[in-house]
């Protein structure tokens, strides 16, 4: 948890910039890809060649209004194209499309978890925008050797969505929990993977200090393309701290943008905004005002997939589960709906709760998959369960059983016959064990028919090494006592 | 009326990346002007309740479905590229201080 300061309120702004899934650019009919080898992803409109039109992406827009129901945003029926005019070689029209004073969604709020458990804070959204993505350039030397800066046009209008926070957020947990909670909100309702790794989902954040207490803003700087949720953390974290010691030394800050350096933990300036960055915006005369009717945003409205704050209520009181479990369940839809499934084939929340968080998720953080790609299905982990309650075999086996089963999938009744796992509770083979160990140690017997309860752990731990580990406990526990005669 | 200054001159010159002489800079200020005076003949319209207009069309953007098509041939696409490194294109150095927002 990394918190604000104990002698300044920190004030803290978050623009995202999130990439929609869609299958096109957002003006032009160009494929949108990751990975590709450089320009095999553009189109004459991308390129910015002379004579090209922008045409809009319909389903670009519905995101954008789902996006903005989601975070409880105004959807403006009317809204407006324009043109941000800059020169850099990421752009070649040398303007981004983007919205400015008339923007697709405004004044929204969503409501962030911090700590688990804890009650919520509602943090507003400013407002939600479209926009087209810029091309990547790339500055090392390449391969050739030329000392050119090299241009990839594939990112050129990808359609983006920029949210912009109020500045409610005031921790860099707070901001990471934020941007937690709006990613997850954006990949429930299916309007992006925002995989950070590839750049779906980038952060900028606006820091400034003040006097606790005080009202008055402090000098703002801006944190640029911060990537993961961790950098968001550490480096809030880090400009925290310079603030503070310029506002301990009375030194001013400077309006700037910081980059922040995770090798040396520290940010520094990238530039300084002496000159108000003047973009000239101006409507974008090749695009006409995007109209969205109400019955358009109803349709939008009415297909709105429960969302993970409300899921995560319902986890709680319809599966009695805790706050922590119902919070990791419902991180994701997929998560969610393979908890739900495997709980309707098992018939109780609780522990296909616990397996699934504990042993599941587990397998798939080693076998780096998403849930999505688990081969164990949600009624095949119910199976697994009910093995162990059937005394079929015992957890410790079956929870071995459980990469393998996400691995590869497969029958568990099957694969525990096949490793021969089965529990040895009715087998003469269990009882012959328990025989074969209270004869190699009477003392211990002896000592615990004299009271010295606990000899009976060191007695069960013996069965079970020569059952090789594949006695089900509570068996021998039975079994060991009766002998005894306890 | 002296609205245009020659340091707007020079910075709007500056943003469209244009060198002006010292004569054309001059000239730029006197054109400038009457460019918005002439603009400036709007502000007698009477726009009382008329809301602000982005576009004079009395049209809705119209749309296209999220279909992909064929990306244009990497060749095509570099065909004008003065200089080109693979399929990137590639430019004089600048230097990675700004990134679209």
């Amino acid at each position: 948890m990394s918190e604000g300061h104990p002698r300044y309120d920190v004030v803290i702004g978050l623009e995202v910039h999130a990439q929609l899934c869609t299958e096109s650019k957002l003006f032009s009919p160009a494929p949108v890809a990751y990975g590709e080898p450089a320009n095999h992803c553009v189109h004459p409109i991308c390129l910015g060649l002379p004579g090209v039109l922008p045409v809009l992406n319909a389903r670009a827009v519905e995101f954008a209004i789902l996006a903005g129901l989601a975070t409880h945003c105004t959807v403006q029926l009317h809204s407006v194209f324009a043109r941000k005019n800059y020169f850099y070689p990421d752009l070649p029209k040398g303007y981004q499309i983007s919205q400015y004073e008339e923007p697709i969604c405004t004044e929204g709020w969503i409501d962030v978890v911090v700590e688990p458990g804890a009650a919520p804070r509602r943090i507003r959204l400013t407002r939600i925008h479209m926009e087209e993505d810029a091309g990547k350039l790339i500055h090392e030397a390449g391969a050739a050797g030329s000392d050119g800066t090299r241009v990839d046009l594939n990112r050129a209008g990808v359609p983006l969505l920029e949210i912009v926070s109020e500045p409610d957020l005031r921790s860099p947990s707070e901001a990471a929990a934020y941007l937690r909670t709006l990613r997850g909100i954006l990949r429930y309702i299916g309007v992006s993977d925002a995989d950070l790794e590839k750049g779906h989902f980038r952060c900028d954040a606006n820091v400034s200090l003040k006097p606790r207490g005080t009202a008055e803003l402090g000098t703002r700087t801006e944190l640029k393309n911060l990537n993961s949720f961790r950098f968001v953390e550490e480096a809030i974290s880090a400009e925290i701290a310079r603030q503070a010691e310029l506002h301990d030394e009375g030194t001013p800050v400077q309006q700037a943008t910081m980059a922040y350096d995770p090798h040396t933990s520290r940010t520094r300036v990238l530039r300084l905004k002496e000159n108000a960055d003047d973009y000239r915006y101006f409507p974008d005369p090749d695009l006409v005002p995007l109209a969205i009717s109400a019955e358009q945003i109803e349709t939008a409205r009415a297909s709105l997939p429960e969302l993970a704050d409300a899921k995560c209520a319902r986890f709680q009181s319809q599966y009695a589960l805790t706050a922590q479990d119902a919070e990791q369940l419902t991180e994701s839809r997929p998560l969610a709906d393979y908890f739900e499934a495997a709980v309707a084939a098992y018939g109780l929340a609780k522990p296909v709760a616990n397996w699934l968080l504990r042993d599941v998720l587990q397998a798939l953080g080693e076998l780096e998959l998403g849930i999505e790609a688990a081969r164990l299905a949600p009624e095949s982990l119910a199976a697994l369960i009910r093995l162990v309650d059937a005394g079929s075999t015992n957890a410790k086996s079956a929870r071995g059983l459980v990469k393998e089963l996400v691995a590869n999938g497969g029958d568990p009744a099957a694969l525990v016959h096949e490793r021969g796992l089965e529990a040895l509770s009715d087998s003469g083979e269990l009882e012959a064990a328990v025989e074969a160990v209270l004869g190699e140690h009477p003392d211990d017997a002896e000592k615990f028919r004299a009271g010295e309860k606990k000899v009976l752990n060191f007695l069960m731990g013996q069965v079970m090494r020569r059952t090789a580990g594949k006695a089900d406990p509570k068996a021998v526990r039975e079994l060991l006592a009766r002998k005894l005669g306890a | 009326m002296a609205r245009i200054s020659r340091q707007e001159v020079e910075h709007v010159a500056a943003l469209a990346r244009l060198v002006l002489e010292e004569s054309e800079a001059e000239r730029a200020v006197g054109e400038l002007e009457a460019l918005l005076d002439y603009a400036a003949l709007l502000e007698s319209v009477d726009t009382e309740g008329v809301p602000p207009t982005s576009h004079v069309l009395a049209l809705a953007t119209p749309m296209r479905d999220d279909t992909a098509s064929e990306s244009l041939e990497p060749e095509s696409a570099l065909a004008n590229a003065p200089e080109r490194e693979g399929s990137a294109f590639v430019v004089p150095r600048v230097i990675d201080d700004e990134d679209a927002g």
